[in-house]
């Protein structure tokens, strides 16, 4: 029976102690500005703040749930003031900016990931204004690659061009740089695609960088990259 | 500020010429026990332009103090207190579920008799506020301040020992948080006007 109550206990104590708690001898600052394509304020757009486990196996029992809710003013400028997690929570922040559970929303939503007290400078951070684009200024573009050899891949997949990037990663080393097969695009441009082809017929392996130019237009967009 | 300033120098006046007229000269012993309770129910205001006066609204507390020394006819007590907050703007500072303040501090008091019934308290005090901000009832923030109190309380004697009073006091919690230098006044200084009402035992 003791052992049982034992249990009881110790489980209890376990989900009791998976609460986050906050480091209240610290308030950190997060400055932004909200613009649209042609660089005027976007007032009143939500903005929610949030904490997750970076590299916790059970995480926390309020991943997910919002810390903090505001809206930009009417010149497009936020400022959340908060604290971070205690350290021993291996907790990231996550900015959302945008009506991320409005599928009606007008505007796309952009999120900053994975910040922590180091991307602070004197418990500051001033973000670049973030330019969220309205939905029906943008169109799908998918990259396929038809690869029909085993003797050649493709890799770096890059587009030159105005697009959505919808979020900063603040653990990722270059931000420009993640794989784009997928990728939100002004419409009514001429972007360029570049990939790397490398052929591994020859030994060392030969690589070559190649470079398309594609209109954009008013509706979605496949692009195949075939490989022979 | 200086209206503040000028209520807590009017009240260490009044402590004072009080004190200096009090009439009723007893051969006393120097160090001597005395019996000095009372407990109550608290109305913090907090002031001025920071996260304690806008971002929580205080509903009522509780607080309690206890002296069984008293030295030149001044009691040395200790004494807790509890107060209760809801969020007011969670835009400012998280959605937590509500806020608490605990403090516990040392007392000097002194029970100056203005008459048969009634007796004027005045006090002074030091300690420690603990400012917690709390989600579904579990302590989820928590920080330190040193506080410094003054305030007097106005007695009515029910009989021998008992006695009901109502108080007003100013107190001032230094909180040392870390952040940028603009919000530093913000966050770090709670200032309070504190009402009081309770019983009194001596």
């Amino acid at each position: 029976m003791m052992k049982k109550l034992l249990s009881v206990f110790s489980l209890l104590f376990f989900f009791i102690s998976c609460e986050r708690e906050y480091d209240g001898t610290t308030r950190y600052v997060f400055d932004t500005q909200v613009l649209d394509k042609n660089n005027q304020p976007l007032a009143n757009i939500p903005v929610q703040l949030y904490f997750n486990s970076y590299y916790s196996f059970f995480g926390n029992q309020d991943d997910g749930n919002v810390f903090m809710t505001t809206k930009t003013d009417s010149n497009g400028n936020v400022r959340l003031v908060f604290p971070f997690p205690t350290q021993n929570s291996n907790a990231v922040g996550i900015i959302e900016i945008g009506e991320s559970t409005n599928y009606n929303s007008d505007n796309n939503n952009f999120t900053f990931i994975n910040f922590q007290p180091s991307n602070f400078t004197n418990f500051y951070l001033r973000e670049t204004p973030v330019t969220l684009f309205s939905k029906n200024e943008l169109v799908n573009f998918q990259t396929i690659v038809n690869n029909t050899t085993i003797n050649k891949s493709v890799s770096n997949i890059e587009i030159e061009g105005s697009q959505f990037i919808p979020f900063k990663d603040f653990l990722a080393n270059n931000q420009n740089n993640y794989y784009q097969n997928f990728a939100k695009l002004e419409k009514n441009q001429t972007i360029i695609l570049k990939y790397t082809v490398t052929d591994y017929q020859f030994n060392p392996a030969t690589t070559e960088v190649i470079s398309v130019s594609i209109d954009v237009l008013e509706t979605d967009l496949n692009y195949t990259i075939t490989i022979n | 500020m200086n209206r503040y300033k000028l209520a807590i120098a009017l009240l260490f006046s009044l402590f004072s010429v009080i004190a200096q007229n009090d009439s009723i000269k007893v051969e006393k012993k120097i160090v001597r026990f005395t019996e000095y309770f009372r407990v109550g129910i608290i109305k913090p205001i907090s002031l001025g332009n920071n996260t304690y006066s806008e971002d929580i609204k205080s509903k009522f507390g509780i607080n309690s103090s206890l002296s069984i020394i008293s030295i030149y006819d001044f009691n040395l007590g200790a004494g807790a207190d509890i107060s209760w907050y809801s969020i007011e703007k969670p835009e400012n500072i998280g959605t937590f579920s509500n806020a608490k303040t605990l403090a516990y501090h040392f007392e000097i008091n002194r029970v100056i008799k203005l008459n048969t019934s009634f007796n004027l308290i005045p006090y002074i005090g030091i300690g420690q506020t603990n400012f917690i901000l709390r989600e579904r009832n579990v302590k989820r923030l928590n920080k330190n301040g040193n506080l410094y109190r003054i305030g007097f309380l106005n007695s009515y004697k029910l009989d021998n020992t008992a006695n009901i009073y109502l108080g007003l006091e100013y107190n001032t919690t230094k909180f040392n948080i870390q952040t940028i230098p603009e919000l530093v006044d913000y966050y770090n200084q709670n200032n309070q006007f504190v009402l009081s009402f309770g019983f009194l035992m001596n």
